[in-house]
């Protein structure tokens, strides 16, 4: 008798309603099986060569400004035009960002603190950059950080990721799960880091620190914020005035801007009352960041030599913190 | 995007289990008449009004084994196959013996309530399922140029960013297909031979104004209803009688009937019991209570040997020790809300009477300082809500810095997480620095951490981030714990920064 409905249905005479449910079966234990908890240590991906994702971050053209040593310093105003001025006396943001590029954005967002209590990176400063980089017509903005706190609380209470998705910046949610690649680097101590891997496909890369106290390093500034681009943080403090210079040496910032606007002078980095913040309304912008951390160790009467990762950047040749020897412009 | 679960929308996510009369009569008897017994009253009312019509339409254990039954029933059971009708008693038995335990201060009734059960395994099972595939669905989505980032954007607009971590997933879905396999012997299975709540409806389903009656007339004994009625409520001998204890009101009979005999009349409720159903009540009183006198002393007497372990770290503001696992309804709740997926059911290692209720897990999650949400949601109020500004001087323990293996401390390696990760203004890590002779001969202070007893909340972070493996280096401990609300009556010091001591170190 012909079997009308195809009840006798297989891999070779399939019916539309077999494969359906096939599928949603298939589709069913994968996903509790997915779903299951690995321990830690169970999931390491292979990473891809690390020289290769290197190959993109160091070819690109180098800006006139770059390496040298001048910082612009702009002075009392709101934190989004502090910026706007502090980027346009290096002359701009097309010194920086070519029209078509992809812009990665390090503001500091590891902290579950709002933009008073002075522990991340003030939302108006992010918004400006952003909006300087749409203005040279990059092709994407990206804002991320590997933060501390977790990523949904620290997003949403320091008020970046509003700030940035209103803006038209793309927010990448760094959390357990997220692609970083193995970048081998030649350093004292450290010998390879593991980077976020949307910054090393990028063409630019804007570093977006806030000035605070830190009991490691003393002061938290443009290296520290470099600790955002990389995953396994806790391990890099051991060491941290050599692994910051040599973390430095191979994820360099095109640009560096250094939000003064409100700052932590105790407690840091994390803070949260508003007794350790002051505001000295002050955003710097510059290229070389020995250069940009010198100038903001001045904000909290600090001796730039007293800082050991700075002595060790400058042994490392990677600028020099003599105030002398810095030309400042104002903004 | 939001930063945590929504624990404020009008219809919450276990209002089941909260609105269970039983979890309202207990909340009333534990925590002392106030005005929520408005709220208690008018539940019994409405549920006395229902009577086992919840059974068939609202509860969703039942709503399940429909659905498998519907879907799998022919293909893993025998036609017309039914339990004996002895074995509808169990449920009434379990039922007695749960209840008296539950007032003597045992509640492993709520292993069985299907509210909780419900609850729990959408906390612990389905939540985590559907957050891991659709996290796993996005990823890649989100990369497709122009409409990849604002699905990614609705995603998180929804759910968690952070990943739900659930550990024991595995067994809570073990024992929900053994609970659902259990169809293969009879329809609905659990509800008529193991559920207390159904056989507590039971009970007073007299008093219900609902009756499914046949009228006489038009009944011609077919037997179709009978083939057809998922908890075996009726018999048919002379003529057709129904059991308004078992009868779930599914109307699964009236749809089969041919001749439209059968339908729900209202009807004054009875207050008096039937003489068949007197004998059987006596019957299940004497095994319930025996049941409990047995069971009563093997928990209460058994377990007070079991010292609690120094790592069992609960909720802030959990009820006291004592009490907290005779209160808590094990219902999962607060493991759902918990945004860094640190409250974990615990098994078997607390004891059978702290099956299921919750702990902080340090190593997978802490309590955030600007979360209060466990006490928002605990149905049974084990979990007693705070402000959030007096739910940061609730003390979960302290924690303790264990300096034989802290990298500072004992390995002349410096390292700062904790006090960095430590959410408190005034912080509850404070530095001592001793000069230190590295080992290629460079001398430096190295700073090392020590606790600030008066401002430690015992949240965890600093666990959680300690980079120190296999055990972390600071570990948190339940001493000086405030139970069920109160708070830490000394304020917050100021911590020393960069004192000295001439305490001995274990530099190798």
């Amino acid at each position: 008798m012909k079997d009308i409905n195809n009840k006798n249905a297989d891999w070779h005479d399939p019916t539309r309603r077999k494969f359906i449910s096939d599928c949603i079966r298939y589709a069913t234990c994968l996903s509790i099986i997915g779903s299951m908890p690995n321990f830690e240590g169970c999931s390491e991906k292979t990473p891809p060569k690390s020289n290769e994702a290197l190959k993109k971050l160091g070819s690109r053209p180098v800006p006139s400004v770059a390496g040298s040593k001048i910082v612009a310093q702009a002075k009392s105003g709101d934190p989004y035009s502090l910026t706007r001025r502090a980027v346009d006396a290096l002359g701009g943001m097309k010194n920086f960002v070519a029209p078509g590029e992809r812009v990665m954005l390090l503001p500091n967002i590891a902290w579950d603190r709002n933009p008073d209590q002075a522990a991340n990176t003030h939302p108006e400063v992010v918004r400006a950059v952003i909006e300087m980089c749409k203005e040279c017509e990059a092709k994407e903005i990206g804002v991320f950080c590997h933060p501390c706190h977790p990523a949904q609380s620290t997003y949403k209470t320091s008020g970046i990721e509003d700030a940035a998705n209103k803006a038209g910046a793309r927010v990448w949610y760094v959390s357990p799960g997220s692609d970083f690649v193995k970048v081998d680097i030649n350093g004292y101590i450290l010998k390879s880091a593991k980077v976020f891997k949307e910054l090393l496909s990028s063409d630019r890369f804007i570093s977006i620190p806030i000035a605070k106290v830190h009991s490691l390093t003393g002061l938290t500034m443009c290296y520290k914020n470099l600790m955002g681009a990389v995953e396994d943080r806790p391990i890099l403090h051991v060491n941290i005035n050599e692994n910051l210079p040599d973390l430095a040496s191979v994820i360099t910032p095109d640009l560096n801007i250094l939000d003064a606007s409100r700052i932590l002078v105790k407690n840091g980095p994390t803070g949260g009352s508003l007794a350790d913040v002051r505001k000295p309304e002050i955003v710097y912008a510059g290229t070389n960041m020995v250069c940009v951390d010198a100038l903001g160790c001045t904000l909290f009467d600090r001796d730039p030599s007293t800082l050991k990762y700075l002595k060790n950047a400058k042994n490392k040749g990677q600028g020099d913190y003599s105030l002398d020897l810095i030309e400042i412009r104002e903004a | 995007m939001y930063a945590r679960y929504p624990v404020n929308r009008a219809v919450p996510h276990n209002a089941i289990v909260k609105y269970n009369p039983i979890t309202q009569v207990l909340l009333n008897f534990h925590s002392g008449i106030s005005l929520s017994i408005v709220v208690t009253v008018i539940v019994l009312i409405i549920f006395i009004l229902v009577g086992r019509g919840f059974c068939g339409w609202v509860c969703p254990i039942g709503a399940g084994l429909d659905i498998i039954n519907k879907f799998f029933g022919k293909k893993i059971r025998k036609p017309r196959r039914d339990v004996r009708k002895q074995s509808l008693q169990l449920k009434y038995r379990l039922f007695i013996c749960g209840a008296i335990l539950l007032f003597a201060g045992v509640s492993i009734y709520w292993l069985l309530d299907p509210t909780s059960m419900f609850t729990r395994n959408t906390a612990l099972i389905i939540d985590p399922i559907i957050d891991g595939t659709v996290r796993a669905i996005v990823k890649p989505v989100s990369r497709i140029p122009t409409i990849g980032y604002p699905i990614e954007k609705a995603m998180r607009s929804v759910f968690n960013p952070l990943p739900v971590k659930s550990i024991y997933l595995w067994l809570f879905l073990l024992i929900l297909l053994v609970m659902f396999s259990f169809e293969i012997f009879a329809r609905r299975f659990f509800c008529k031979v193991l559920c207390p709540l159904g056989a507590m409806l039971g009970y007073f389903a007299n008093l219900s104004p609902l009756k499914l009656e046949a009228s006489k007339p038009s009944c011609t004994k077919c037997h179709r209803c009978l083939t057809v009625c998922k908890t075996q409520a009726m018999e048919l001998h002379n003529e057709l009688k129904i059991s308004h204890k078992e009868c779930i009101l599914c109307l699964a009979c009236r749809e089969e009937c041919a001749f439209n005999s059968l339908s729900v009349l209202l009807r004054k409720p009875k207050i008096r019991i039937d003489s068949g159903d007197f004998k059987s009540t006596r019957r299940d009183l004497v095994f319930g209570i025996v049941g409990a006198a047995i069971l009563l002393p093997l928990f209460k007497f058994g377990d007070k040997r079991i010292k609690r372990p120094e790592h069992l770290i609960r909720p802030p503001g959990a009820i006291p020790e004592n009490r907290f696992s005779q209160v808590c309804a094990k219902c999962g709740s607060c493991m759902k809300v918990c945004y860094t997926s640190g409250l974990q059911p615990t098994l078997l290692e607390y004891g059978v009477d702290n099956l299921f209720t919750p702990r902080m897990i340090n190593t997978l999650g802490f309590c955030g300082y600007e979360c209060n949400d466990c006490g928002k949601v605990c149905p049974t109020g084990a979990i007693a809500f705070m402000p959030l500004e007096k739910k940061r001087g609730a003390i979960m323990g302290i924690a303790k810095i264990d300096n034989q293996i802290c990298w500072p401390w004992a390995e002349k390696k410096p390292c700062i997480t904790c006090e960095e990760m430590c959410p408190i203004p005034q912080k509850a890590i404070e530095f001592e620095e001793r000069p230190v002779t590295f080992d290629d001969g460079t001398t430096d202070l190295i700073k090392l951490p020590h606790v600030v007893k008066e401002n430690c909340t015992g949240c965890g972070i600093c666990e959680n981030h300690c980079p120190v493996r296999p055990i972390r280096a600071i570990r948190v401990v339940y001493e000086g714990e405030t139970r069920g609300g109160a708070i830490r009556e000394t304020p917050p010091r100021e911590r020393r920064v960069g004192f000295t001591t001439n305490e001995p170190t274990y530099w190798k």
